[in-house]
Protein backbone atom coordinates (compact mmCIF):
# COMPACT_ATOMS: atom_id res chain seq x y z
CA UNK A 1 0.00 0.00 0.00
CA UNK A 2 2.68 2.58 1.32
CA UNK A 3 4.77 1.67 -2.02
CA UNK A 4 2.09 2.04 -4.56
CA UNK A 5 1.25 5.79 -2.58
CA UNK A 6 4.56 6.53 -2.73
CA UNK A 7 5.16 5.77 -7.03
CA UNK A 8 1.55 7.07 -7.34
CA UNK A 9 2.14 10.39 -5.55
CA UNK A 10 6.63 10.71 -7.02
CA UNK A 11 4.32 11.41 -10.03
CA UNK A 12 2.31 14.03 -9.14
CA UNK A 13 4.14 17.64 -8.83
CA UNK A 14 0.61 19.62 -6.99
CA UNK A 15 -0.13 16.84 -4.37
CA UNK A 16 1.74 18.94 -1.54
CA UNK A 17 1.14 22.42 -2.69
CA UNK A 18 -2.75 21.61 -2.91
CA UNK A 19 -2.56 19.80 0.39
CA UNK A 20 -0.58 22.74 1.97
CA UNK A 21 -3.00 25.57 0.57
CA UNK A 22 -6.37 23.42 2.09
CA UNK A 23 -4.88 22.79 5.02
CA UNK A 24 -3.93 26.00 6.01
CA UNK A 25 -7.50 27.25 5.10
CA UNK A 26 -9.17 24.90 7.20
CA UNK A 27 -6.79 26.17 9.94
CA UNK A 28 -7.96 29.70 9.72
CA UNK A 29 -11.69 27.90 9.50
CA UNK A 30 -11.07 26.57 12.54
CA UNK A 31 -9.23 29.41 14.29
CA UNK A 32 -12.44 31.36 13.07
CA UNK A 33 -15.16 29.05 14.66
CA UNK A 34 -12.53 28.14 18.12
CA UNK A 35 -10.76 31.57 18.66
CA UNK A 36 -8.51 29.32 20.52
CA UNK A 37 -4.12 30.18 19.76
CA UNK A 38 -3.25 26.85 19.42
CA UNK A 39 -5.65 26.37 16.19
CA UNK A 40 -3.31 28.64 14.78
CA UNK A 41 -3.37 28.20 10.50
CA UNK A 42 -0.09 27.25 10.59
CA UNK A 43 -0.11 25.03 13.30
CA UNK A 44 -2.81 23.01 11.97
CA UNK A 45 -1.53 22.78 8.69
CA UNK A 46 1.66 21.69 9.67
CA UNK A 47 0.51 19.13 12.54
CA UNK A 48 -1.69 17.72 10.02
CA UNK A 49 0.84 17.38 7.20
CA UNK A 50 2.97 15.12 9.58
CA UNK A 51 -0.11 13.37 10.14
CA UNK A 52 -0.64 12.55 6.41
CA UNK A 53 3.08 11.30 5.63
CA UNK A 54 3.36 9.51 8.84
CA UNK A 55 -0.05 7.55 8.44
CA UNK A 56 0.53 7.04 4.71
CA UNK A 57 4.12 6.64 4.97
CA UNK A 58 4.96 8.78 2.64
CA UNK A 59 8.60 9.16 1.63
CA UNK A 60 10.48 12.45 2.53
CA UNK A 61 11.45 12.69 -0.75
CA UNK A 62 8.35 11.98 -2.56
CA UNK A 63 7.13 15.04 -0.51
CA UNK A 64 9.85 17.38 -0.64
CA UNK A 65 9.48 16.95 -4.79
CA UNK A 66 6.41 18.46 -4.58
CA UNK A 67 6.45 20.63 -0.95
CA UNK A 68 10.04 21.97 -2.10
CA UNK A 69 8.06 24.02 -5.45
CA UNK A 70 5.98 26.03 -2.29
CA UNK A 71 9.02 26.97 0.06
CA UNK A 72 11.24 27.74 -3.23
CA UNK A 73 9.88 30.97 -2.82
CA UNK A 74 10.52 31.96 0.80
CA UNK A 75 13.06 34.16 -0.82
CA UNK A 76 11.18 36.08 -3.07
CA UNK A 77 8.51 36.92 -0.67
CA UNK A 78 10.91 37.89 1.85
CA UNK A 79 12.68 40.02 -0.74
CA UNK A 80 8.86 41.80 -1.00
CA UNK A 81 8.87 43.00 2.79
CA UNK A 82 11.55 45.42 1.71
CA UNK A 83 8.71 47.16 -0.18
CA UNK A 84 6.67 47.15 3.28
CA UNK A 85 9.54 48.65 4.96
CA UNK A 86 9.64 51.64 2.57
CA UNK A 87 6.01 51.85 2.73
CA UNK A 88 6.32 52.74 5.82
CA UNK A 89 9.77 54.49 6.09
CA UNK A 90 8.35 57.78 8.02
CA UNK A 91 7.56 54.94 10.90
CA UNK A 92 10.83 53.97 10.91
CA UNK A 93 12.50 57.21 10.96
CA UNK A 94 10.55 58.59 13.95
CA UNK A 95 11.04 55.62 16.15
CA UNK A 96 14.66 54.12 14.97
CA UNK A 97 16.01 54.56 18.10
CA UNK A 98 12.80 53.03 19.84
CA UNK A 99 13.35 50.08 17.52
CA UNK A 100 17.44 49.71 17.94
CA UNK A 101 17.15 49.36 21.76
CA UNK A 102 14.34 47.49 21.58
CA UNK A 103 15.78 44.85 19.46
CA UNK A 104 19.30 45.12 20.92
CA UNK A 105 17.58 44.21 24.36
CA UNK A 106 15.77 41.21 22.83
CA UNK A 107 18.57 39.80 21.65
CA UNK A 108 20.56 39.81 24.39
CA UNK A 109 18.28 38.58 26.89
CA UNK A 110 16.37 35.80 24.75
CA UNK A 111 20.58 34.46 24.27
CA UNK A 112 21.09 35.32 28.08
CA UNK A 113 17.92 33.29 28.91
CA UNK A 114 19.08 30.20 26.03
CA UNK A 115 22.60 30.31 28.12
CA UNK A 116 21.06 30.13 31.89
CA UNK A 117 18.53 27.13 30.87
CA UNK A 118 21.21 25.71 28.86
CA UNK A 119 23.53 24.88 32.40
CA UNK A 120 20.90 24.53 34.48
CA UNK A 121 19.50 21.71 32.06
CA UNK A 122 23.04 20.33 31.29
CA UNK A 123 22.56 20.05 27.37
CA UNK A 124 25.89 19.89 25.43
CA UNK A 125 27.85 22.88 24.21
CA UNK A 126 26.64 21.61 20.60
CA UNK A 127 22.79 21.48 21.58
CA UNK A 128 23.34 24.65 23.46
CA UNK A 129 24.67 26.41 20.26
CA UNK A 130 22.14 24.71 17.94
CA UNK A 131 19.81 26.60 20.41
CA UNK A 132 21.77 30.39 19.87
CA UNK A 133 19.90 31.16 16.23
CA UNK A 134 16.43 29.73 17.40
CA UNK A 135 14.88 33.43 17.15
CA UNK A 136 16.21 34.26 13.65
CA UNK A 137 14.83 33.29 10.10
CA UNK A 138 15.25 30.05 8.90
CA UNK A 139 18.47 30.87 6.31
CA UNK A 140 20.76 32.68 8.59
CA UNK A 141 19.83 30.46 12.16
CA UNK A 142 21.17 27.40 10.28
CA UNK A 143 24.44 29.92 9.34
CA UNK A 144 24.84 30.81 12.45
CA UNK A 145 24.40 27.18 13.91
CA UNK A 146 27.03 25.89 11.50
CA UNK A 147 29.69 28.68 12.07
CA UNK A 148 29.41 27.90 15.59
CA UNK A 149 29.56 24.29 15.56
CA UNK A 150 25.96 23.69 16.09
CA UNK A 151 23.67 21.05 14.01
CA UNK A 152 21.66 23.39 11.93
CA UNK A 153 19.16 19.84 11.25
CA UNK A 154 18.32 20.45 15.18
CA UNK A 155 18.39 24.19 14.97
CA UNK A 156 15.55 24.37 12.53
CA UNK A 157 13.62 22.51 15.14
CA UNK A 158 13.78 25.51 17.46
CA UNK A 159 13.07 27.86 14.68
CA UNK A 160 10.08 26.23 13.82
CA UNK A 161 8.68 25.69 16.70
CA UNK A 162 9.76 29.36 17.89
CA UNK A 163 8.36 30.49 14.99
CA UNK A 164 5.31 28.66 15.24
CA UNK A 165 4.62 29.63 19.10
CA UNK A 166 5.01 32.98 17.89
CA UNK A 167 3.22 33.40 15.05
CA UNK A 168 -0.07 31.30 17.56
CA UNK A 169 0.97 33.72 20.58
CA UNK A 170 1.13 37.14 19.07
CA UNK A 171 -2.25 38.27 19.14
CA UNK A 172 -3.40 37.32 22.89
CA UNK A 173 0.54 38.22 23.93
CA UNK A 174 0.44 42.08 22.80
CA UNK A 175 -2.98 42.17 24.21
CA UNK A 176 -2.33 40.58 27.84
CA UNK A 177 1.30 42.78 28.02
CA UNK A 178 -0.69 45.88 26.96
CA UNK A 179 1.64 46.35 23.92
CA UNK A 180 -0.33 48.94 21.98
CA UNK A 181 1.93 50.89 20.01
CA UNK A 182 1.86 49.24 16.08
CA UNK A 183 5.47 49.56 16.13
CA UNK A 184 6.27 48.03 19.32
CA UNK A 185 4.07 45.20 18.55
CA UNK A 186 6.09 44.89 15.30
CA UNK A 187 9.68 44.54 16.81
CA UNK A 188 8.26 42.12 19.49
CA UNK A 189 7.05 40.06 17.13
CA UNK A 190 10.07 40.10 14.56
CA UNK A 191 12.40 40.54 16.79
CA UNK A 192 11.17 37.11 18.78
CA UNK A 193 9.98 35.06 16.28
CA UNK A 194 10.80 35.29 13.03
CA UNK A 195 9.00 35.43 9.43
CA UNK A 196 6.94 33.03 10.93
CA UNK A 197 5.84 35.34 13.16
CA UNK A 198 5.64 38.14 10.92
CA UNK A 199 3.38 36.45 8.68
CA UNK A 200 0.66 37.17 11.82
CA UNK A 201 1.91 40.54 12.07
CA UNK A 202 1.07 41.35 9.00
CA UNK A 203 -2.50 40.29 9.56
CA UNK A 204 -2.31 42.53 12.64
CA UNK A 205 -1.76 45.18 10.23
CA UNK A 206 0.58 46.89 7.74
CA UNK A 207 2.37 48.93 10.41
CA UNK A 208 3.29 45.55 12.19
CA UNK A 209 4.09 43.43 9.41
CA UNK A 210 6.66 45.92 7.65
CA UNK A 211 8.00 46.89 11.27
CA UNK A 212 8.23 42.71 11.92
CA UNK A 213 9.87 42.14 8.59
CA UNK A 214 12.48 44.67 9.46
CA UNK A 215 13.10 43.92 12.85
CA UNK A 216 13.75 40.07 11.75
CA UNK A 217 16.44 40.91 9.04
CA UNK A 218 18.20 43.38 12.25
CA UNK A 219 17.91 40.84 14.45
CA UNK A 220 18.95 37.99 12.11
CA UNK A 221 22.22 40.19 11.56
CA UNK A 222 22.91 41.32 15.65
CA UNK A 223 22.63 37.54 16.32
CA UNK A 224 25.53 36.51 13.58
CA UNK A 225 28.00 39.01 16.11
CA UNK A 226 26.24 38.18 19.62
CA UNK A 227 26.20 34.45 19.12
CA UNK A 228 29.59 34.11 18.12
CA UNK A 229 30.39 35.93 21.29
CA UNK A 230 27.77 33.76 23.74
CA UNK A 231 28.72 30.29 21.97
CA UNK A 232 32.42 31.11 24.36
CA UNK A 233 30.21 30.57 27.44
CA UNK A 234 29.13 27.36 27.81
CA UNK B 1 2.76 41.75 -18.90
CA UNK B 2 2.48 43.35 -15.76
CA UNK B 3 2.67 40.51 -13.72
CA UNK B 4 5.53 39.37 -15.51
CA UNK B 5 7.62 42.16 -15.09
CA UNK B 6 6.94 42.33 -11.66
CA UNK B 7 7.67 38.89 -10.54
CA UNK B 8 11.59 39.20 -12.79
CA UNK B 9 11.89 42.47 -10.44
CA UNK B 10 11.51 40.44 -7.39
CA UNK B 11 13.14 37.46 -8.29
CA UNK B 12 15.98 38.98 -10.28
CA UNK B 13 16.71 40.64 -6.37
CA UNK B 14 16.39 37.84 -4.98
CA UNK B 15 18.94 36.13 -7.14
CA UNK B 16 21.38 39.22 -6.64
CA UNK B 17 20.99 38.71 -3.01
CA UNK B 18 22.44 34.88 -3.51
CA UNK B 19 24.96 36.61 -5.65
CA UNK B 20 26.38 38.64 -2.58
CA UNK B 21 25.94 35.84 -0.31
CA UNK B 22 28.29 33.41 -1.88
CA UNK B 23 30.78 36.69 -2.72
CA UNK B 24 30.36 37.94 1.24
CA UNK B 25 31.97 35.75 3.76
CA UNK B 26 29.05 36.31 6.09
CA UNK B 27 27.09 34.39 7.82
CA UNK B 28 23.82 36.50 6.10
CA UNK B 29 21.23 34.78 3.94
CA UNK B 30 20.50 36.09 0.26
CA UNK B 31 17.18 37.07 1.49
CA UNK B 32 18.00 39.41 3.77
CA UNK B 33 20.76 41.14 1.26
CA UNK B 34 17.51 41.00 -0.91
CA UNK B 35 15.04 43.05 1.39
CA UNK B 36 17.77 45.40 2.07
CA UNK B 37 18.46 45.98 -1.76
CA UNK B 38 14.51 46.10 -2.47
CA UNK B 39 14.18 48.81 0.60
CA UNK B 40 17.23 50.74 -0.68
CA UNK B 41 16.04 50.59 -4.67
CA UNK B 42 12.98 52.60 -3.44
CA UNK B 43 14.32 54.44 -1.36
CA UNK B 44 16.61 55.84 -4.18
CA UNK B 45 13.46 55.85 -6.72
CA UNK B 46 15.44 53.10 -8.83
CA UNK B 47 12.24 51.46 -8.72
CA UNK B 48 8.46 52.71 -8.08
CA UNK B 49 6.52 51.07 -5.70
CA UNK B 50 3.92 50.10 -8.41
CA UNK B 51 6.57 48.68 -10.87
CA UNK B 52 6.66 45.44 -7.79
CA UNK B 53 3.45 45.85 -4.98
CA UNK B 54 0.69 43.95 -7.10
CA UNK B 55 2.95 40.77 -7.35
CA UNK B 56 4.76 41.79 -3.94
CA UNK B 57 1.74 41.75 -2.03
CA UNK B 58 0.39 38.10 -3.56
CA UNK B 59 3.67 36.43 -2.27
CA UNK B 60 3.26 38.44 0.92
CA UNK B 61 -0.33 36.74 1.54
CA UNK B 62 0.05 32.99 0.45
CA UNK B 63 4.02 33.23 2.27
CA UNK B 64 2.49 31.35 5.74
CA UNK B 65 2.01 28.45 3.26
CA UNK B 66 5.36 28.17 2.28
CA UNK B 67 6.35 27.26 5.48
CA UNK B 68 4.60 23.92 5.75
CA UNK B 69 6.73 22.10 3.74
CA UNK B 70 9.87 22.96 5.96
CA UNK B 71 7.96 22.03 9.27
CA UNK B 72 7.09 18.75 7.49
CA UNK B 73 11.08 18.15 7.31
CA UNK B 74 10.83 17.16 11.03
CA UNK B 75 10.19 13.99 10.11
CA UNK B 76 13.46 13.50 8.62
CA UNK B 77 14.99 15.30 11.46
CA UNK B 78 13.24 13.33 14.59
CA UNK B 79 16.27 10.72 15.61
CA UNK B 80 18.55 13.84 16.57
CA UNK B 81 15.95 15.87 17.83
CA UNK B 82 14.23 13.50 20.14
CA UNK B 83 17.35 13.19 22.44
CA UNK B 84 16.97 16.77 23.70
CA UNK B 85 13.59 17.40 22.78
CA UNK B 86 12.17 18.45 26.08
CA UNK B 87 15.00 20.70 26.97
CA UNK B 88 15.01 21.83 23.52
CA UNK B 89 11.30 23.01 23.82
CA UNK B 90 11.16 24.12 27.04
CA UNK B 91 13.97 26.30 26.20
CA UNK B 92 12.64 27.53 23.09
CA UNK B 93 9.14 28.37 24.94
CA UNK B 94 10.18 30.58 27.82
CA UNK B 95 12.57 32.50 25.62
CA UNK B 96 10.30 33.12 22.65
CA UNK B 97 6.87 34.07 25.23
CA UNK B 98 9.74 36.27 27.57
CA UNK B 99 11.46 37.77 24.70
CA UNK B 100 8.54 39.01 22.79
CA UNK B 101 7.14 40.98 26.10
CA UNK B 102 10.39 42.13 26.89
CA UNK B 103 10.98 43.97 23.09
CA UNK B 104 7.62 44.87 23.14
CA UNK B 105 7.72 46.73 26.53
CA UNK B 106 11.03 48.18 26.30
CA UNK B 107 10.28 49.31 22.39
CA UNK B 108 6.71 51.16 23.69
CA UNK B 109 8.48 52.17 26.73
CA UNK B 110 11.23 53.79 24.50
CA UNK B 111 8.41 55.08 22.11
CA UNK B 112 6.00 56.77 24.75
CA UNK B 113 9.48 58.41 26.87
CA UNK B 114 10.39 60.28 23.20
CA UNK B 115 6.50 60.85 23.08
CA UNK B 116 6.18 62.83 26.53
CA UNK B 117 9.75 64.41 25.67
CA UNK B 118 8.79 65.89 22.54
CA UNK B 119 5.01 66.97 23.81
CA UNK B 120 6.80 68.53 27.50
CA UNK B 121 9.61 70.03 24.70
CA UNK B 122 7.20 71.76 22.83
CA UNK B 123 5.35 72.79 25.64
CA UNK B 124 1.57 72.44 26.44
CA UNK B 125 0.56 74.20 22.99
CA UNK B 126 -2.07 72.35 21.05
CA UNK B 127 -0.90 69.87 18.15
CA UNK B 128 2.82 70.33 19.29
CA UNK B 129 2.73 66.71 18.79
CA UNK B 130 1.25 66.88 15.72
CA UNK B 131 3.97 68.95 13.74
CA UNK B 132 6.99 67.30 16.07
CA UNK B 133 6.10 63.86 15.49
CA UNK B 134 3.98 62.59 12.78
CA UNK B 135 4.01 59.05 13.89
CA UNK B 136 1.43 59.06 17.01
CA UNK B 137 -0.98 61.24 15.62
CA UNK B 138 -1.23 58.40 12.52
CA UNK B 139 -1.35 55.47 15.67
CA UNK B 140 -4.10 57.27 17.05
CA UNK B 141 -6.00 57.79 13.86
CA UNK B 142 -5.84 53.77 12.88
CA UNK B 143 -6.96 52.82 16.28
CA UNK B 144 -9.83 54.93 15.90
CA UNK B 145 -10.65 53.24 12.86
CA UNK B 146 -9.97 49.89 13.87
CA UNK B 147 -12.32 50.91 17.06
CA UNK B 148 -15.30 52.25 14.34
CA UNK B 149 -14.73 48.69 12.10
Amino acid sequence: MAEFINNYLSHSTYFAIAMSIAFYMLGIELKKRFKLAIFAPLIVASVLTLVVIVVFHIDMDVYNASGNYISFMINAATVCYGMLLYEQLHILKNNFKAIMIGILVGVFSMLTIILIMSVLLHIGHEQYVSLLPKACTTAIGLGIAEANGGYPSITIVWILITGNLGNAIAEPLVKFFKIEEPVARGVAIGCSSHAVGTAKALEIGEIEGAISGLSLAVTGLITVVVAAVYAQFY
Amino acid sequence: MKYLKQLLIIVFIAYIGETLNYFIPLPIPGSIYGLMIMFLALNLGILKVEQVSGTARYLLEIMPVMFIAPAAKLVSSWDVVKNVLWQGTLISVVTTVAGMAIVGKVTQAVIRGGKKTAAANAGAGEGALAAGDPAPVEGAEEKTVKEVK
